[in-house]
């Protein structure tokens, strides 16, 4: 099937007409912050913002989730029934951190079905970013600002209009049925293709990070741990704005003889973590918890999963309150085990 | 920034120091992060500007956990970070002897969070400084503004740009940004109606994520063990649920009272851009008006919440 593409002006029409059929979700902004809220009637999505502040994960992921209700007449699921969903305007880097996170939510053993009820039902238009943030590093890892992997529709914005390309079979079968969209003209593939060239040269030569797995494995009790935990503050922005952290907590909460199973996000970066019934807590320091973030995205999931857990979307770079770059820890990994001839 | 490198690798080795905490430059355009440093070789790693937002004195109390109280710590402080020191040493945190406070000329510094609000999505690579004038440079855009626009509301309505009490000076003193009324946003606040102050504190509050970036970049959050953390028994439920959230900040506010010196780096470090000062300084307000207390002003006065005097005022006790 041949790429379509949607007038700019057309835009609010054709997600009014999407809202009639599906839950969509999409860049909103709101008190100044950017997110992937579901679109009300007559609300405006904020599509030319660059990156949003939060992740979309909380979609299907959100921060608290109740995962069953029980009371004296016993217990109720709370499994997603809603509408199917779209999310739309889903960044690149974005689009593929799902992928990441599904090797968790989706493996073969173990399927989390509180993920699985909302994400079958998901049609992700994911959308190019012309313009790379200076702290965007997706082209360090295997990502870029034109990647296509995890979206079902791939958007380009090409000044008036909107190109709609089907990835996916379900984005395919989605795009053979909307009258509003029309036939891309040669001249706007090339427009798309140019705007790729601009983005991708845009960005920084990525350093090779071959050897960042392996360095690691080498650099457990190296010195490095101790000069980024001394400045890091233990609080959880990197692990709360990074779309591809996942870890969680279950807590229940009753009252009166009824009460909720919830789950709610949790960091590696806080002490309670791992805290244990006894009192003991294997990751004391705030340099044990930090390493393990790092090794848990740059080493434990390479060995599980065979690849990075980071999609290189910034957000950490660009939020944390100390400036702690996990761009130059990359770097000063490769280095250190390099200066000792470990690779 | 010559003289400050100097000037430290000399306090360094005469004050015999294992440890300083200053900071150096940072990642990105407009940052600089916390630069803690072992000998006097590493100084000239150190700089000192209007990027230089967090508060410091929280690493002394870091340090004390992590290897007792027997350091000897050199501190590049502000105004802000120095009242810190002295209301953390009036508590006890660490001994007066240990710390060794080195005063930097302060004149504001940059709130990342008013920056990445003014920039509305966009990051700059670089930017230019003339007089009261910065110049942001993007990829594709150039943004001129007053440095005040991005400076940090705490230092716009600071009175203590220089460190009260200290044992070095680097500099010639600043002076204040202009210290208006201080409370003239509290007082304007509170002429609202109930509901309007709801729905405000409602709006920011419901933003909180609880990540604890505004709690763990507070010099006076030093508990061992915050009261959100407590699991035998849990004293408050963990999700984002806003009567869950609006108890973590007022319970905050309440155990910062007469005790935050209003360095602002809660707010600096608030992913979410949430107002967390409005209620720090009304109660910082309420101290002054009833007990006459600043925080951190010298090593004699008792800190409001550890003593008590008759004439206090007490007609708030029913």
């Amino acid at each position: 099937m041949d790429t379509l593409k949607l007038q700019k002006g057309n835009l609010e029409n054709f997600l009014q007409k999407l809202g009639e059929e599906f839950a969509v979700f999409a860049p909103v902004m709101s008190d100044g912050i950017v997110s992937f809220l579901e679109l009300r009637p007559g609300q405006k999505s904020v599509l030319d913002f660059p990156r949003t502040h939060k992740p979309p994960k909380d979609i299907f992921y959100p921060q608290t989730e109740v995962m069953l209700r029980y009371g004296r007449d016993g217990l109720q699921s709370t499994e997603y029934k809603g509408k199917p969903i779209v999310l739309f305007g889903v960044r690149p880097c974005d689009a593929k951190s799902f992928i990441l996170l599904e090797r968790v939510f989706i493996e073969p053993k173990y399927k989390d079905p509180y993920w699985v009820a909302r994400r079958n039902k998901t049609l992700i238009f994911s959308l190019a970013c012309n313009d790379p943030l200076p702290s965007c590093f997706c082209n360090w890892l295997d990502g870029g600002p034109f990647n296509k992997t995890g979206s079902d529709i791939f958007i380009t914005d090409i000044d008036d209009d909107y190109l709609f390309e089907p990835i996916s079979e379900d984005g395919e079968r989605f795009l053979s049925g909307v009258d509003i969209l029309k036939e891309a003209t040669e001249k706007d593939i090339k427009k798309a293709k140019n705007a790729k060239e601009r983005a991708e040269s845009s960005m920084e030569k990525p350093p090779k990070l071959d050897s960042l797995k392996s360095s690691l494995d080498t650099l457990w009790d190296e010195t490095l741990w101790d000069e980024i935990s001394l400045r890091c503050l233990g609080c959880a922005v990197c692990t709360y704005s990074c779309p591809t952290c996942y870890c969680f907590d279950i807590q229940d909460e009753s009252r009166r003889g009824k009460g909720v199973r919830i789950r709610l996000w949790d960091s590696c970066m806080f002490p309670l973590f791992t805290k244990e019934g006894s009192g003991h807590n294997p990751r004391p320091l705030q340099k044990h918890r930090l390493r393990q973030r790092f090794m848990h995205k740059f080493n434990y999931f390479v060995e599980k999963q065979g690849e990075f857990g980071c999609v290189g979307c910034g957000r950490c770079v660009s939020l944390c309150p100390v400036n702690i770059d996990i761009r130059s820890f990359i770097t000063s990994v490769i280095q250190t085990a390099q200066g000792r001839g470990d690779t | 920034m010559k003289e400050l490198v100097e000037k430290i690798r000399k306090i360094f080795s005469d004050e015999k120091l294992e440890l300083l905490i200053g900071y150096t430059k940072g990642t990105l355009p407009l940052r600089s992060t916390p630069g803690l440093i072992e000998s006097a070789d590493e100084a000239d790693k150190l700089i000192f500007d209007f990027t230089c937002c967090n508060n410091l004195a929280k690493y002394l109390v870091d340090e004390k956990k992590r290897s007792g109280n027997t350091h000897r710590i050199g501190i590049i402080a502000k105004g802000c970070d120095a009242r810190a020191v002295v209301q953390l040493v009036m508590e006890g945190q660490f001994e007066r002897e240990n710390v060794v406070i080195i005063g930097v000329p302060c004149k504001g510094v940059i709130d990342p969070s008013k920056l990445r609000k003014k920039l509305n999505g966009k990051e700059i690579i670089k930017f230019k400084v003339n007089r009261d004038k910065i110049t942001l440079f993007g990829k594709n855009f150039e943004l001129e503004l007053n440095k005040n626009e991005l400076f940090s509301d705490s230092c716009l309505s600071c009175r203590y740009p220089n460190a009260v009490q200290y044992d070095y000076f680097i500099g010639e003193p600043s002076e204040p940004l202009g210290v208006r009324d201080e409370y003239a946003s509290v007082d304007e606040f509170e002429q609202k109606l109930p509901e309007k102050r709801w729905t405000y504190f409602e709006k920011e509050y419901s933003r909180c994520i609880r990540c604890y970036a505004c709690r763990n970049a507070c010099p006076m959050c030093y508990c061992e063990e915050c009261f959100v953390d407590r699991s035998t028994p849990q004293w408050i439920g963990k999700g984002n649920d806003l009567s869950d959230t609006i108890i973590f900040h007022i319970v905050r506010v309440l155990h910062t009272a007469g005790r935050c010196v209003d360095c602002g780096a809660c707010a600096a470090a608030c992913p979410l851009n949430i107002d967390i000062r409005m209620l720090g300084k009304r109660i910082e307000k309420e101290v002054i008006e009833r007990f006459g207390f600043t925080p951190g002003l010298d090593f004699e006065t008792e800190p409001a919440m550890a003593t008590f005097k008759e004439n206090d005022k007490e007609e708030f006790i029913m």
